[in-house]
């Protein structure tokens, strides 16, 4: 099975719903499990998140997402064209914050990479970020129907 | 989301999905009562519930803080097993604890209270 979406939305904080609502029902598609589907829809929520976050600091811009099924992977890219992370490596450790003082856990990233099989991170400074991830569905009906041809 | 203040206790139902966008009101409304009304116990009542992002994790981690500043003591009821493994992931059963019901959490703050005393 292949198959394509892509969005493009304000980078407003109603429509992290929005996003993560749009991705599960494409990622419906494949089958997953009830815990595979919560897992999908949090790293969208907090890439989202972080983009409408962080990235435009609440002053609003583009999201642009793609969502990919080829056999039993999903890959997500979750674009977005502000400020951009100086670095990476420190936004990416645990508990980290830019912003201390507000109620910010730190946390979003290692979600991401909690429930997602991949994560990637490329940014650059005024040009924006983009987030990869991909996550392989086990319970796929792809996947099971190799598992029956192996059988 | 729902709000139930009764004998200084303050009870939160978030509603069934905790993001950032939700979170940021709860906080503000929740803030705003704890720091009006005198609140001694404050309850997150995950009936509801069935999403939380870490966003939801920074808003309970904020909010405990506020009640702490004060001596309040806050906990969560009716957790899902969804929610569960966010809780666990973020490490926040070091911090608040999580109760079956409200009638379990009262009688073991009750019991915190009595060995302090």
């Amino acid at each position: 099975m292949s198959d394509e979406i892509q969005l493009v939305m304000n980078a407003i904080s109603e429509n992290e719903y929005f996003a993560r609502a749009a991705v599960g029902a494409f990622a419906a598609k494949m089958d997953p499990t009830m815990e595979e589907l919560s897992d999908i829809r949090t790293a969208v929520s907090e890439a989202v998140t972080n983009a409408v976050v962080h990235a435009y600091e609440g002053r609003g811009g583009k999201i642009r997402i793609i969502g990919r099924i080829e056999d039993e992977w999903l890959y997500l890219e979750i674009a977005d064209e502000g400020v951009g992370i100086s670095n990476v490596r420190q936004a990416m450790e645990p508990l980290y914050t830019s912003r201390p003082e507000e109620t910010h856990a730190g946390m979003g990233f290692s979600f991401m990479e909690a429930f997602m099989d991949e994560l990637q991170v490329i940014s650059e400074v005024g040009r924006g970020t983009t987030v990869y991830m991909k996550k392989k569905i086990a319970s796929s009906s792809v996947a099971r129907g190799k598992k029956r041809v192996i059988l | 989301m729902e709000y139930r203040i009764s004998e200084g206790i303050l009870t939160v139902e978030p509603g069934e999905e905790i993001d950032h966008h939700r979170a940021e009101i709860i906080i503000r409304y929740t803030e705003s009562l704890i720091r009006q009304r005198r609140v001694n116990i404050l309850i997150f009542d995950l009936e509801k519930t069935v999403f939380m992002d870490s966003a939801g994790v920074g808003m309970m981690i904020g909010l405990y803080r506020e009640m702490k500043t004060c001596g309040g003591v806050t906990g969560i009821i009716h957790m899902h097993k969804s929610i569960r493994r966010i809780y666990q992931m973020a490490g926040l059963q070091r911090i608040i604890c999580c109760y079956e019901n409200e009638q379990q959490m009262m009688a073991a703050v009750r019991q915190e209270g009595d060995r302090n005393e």
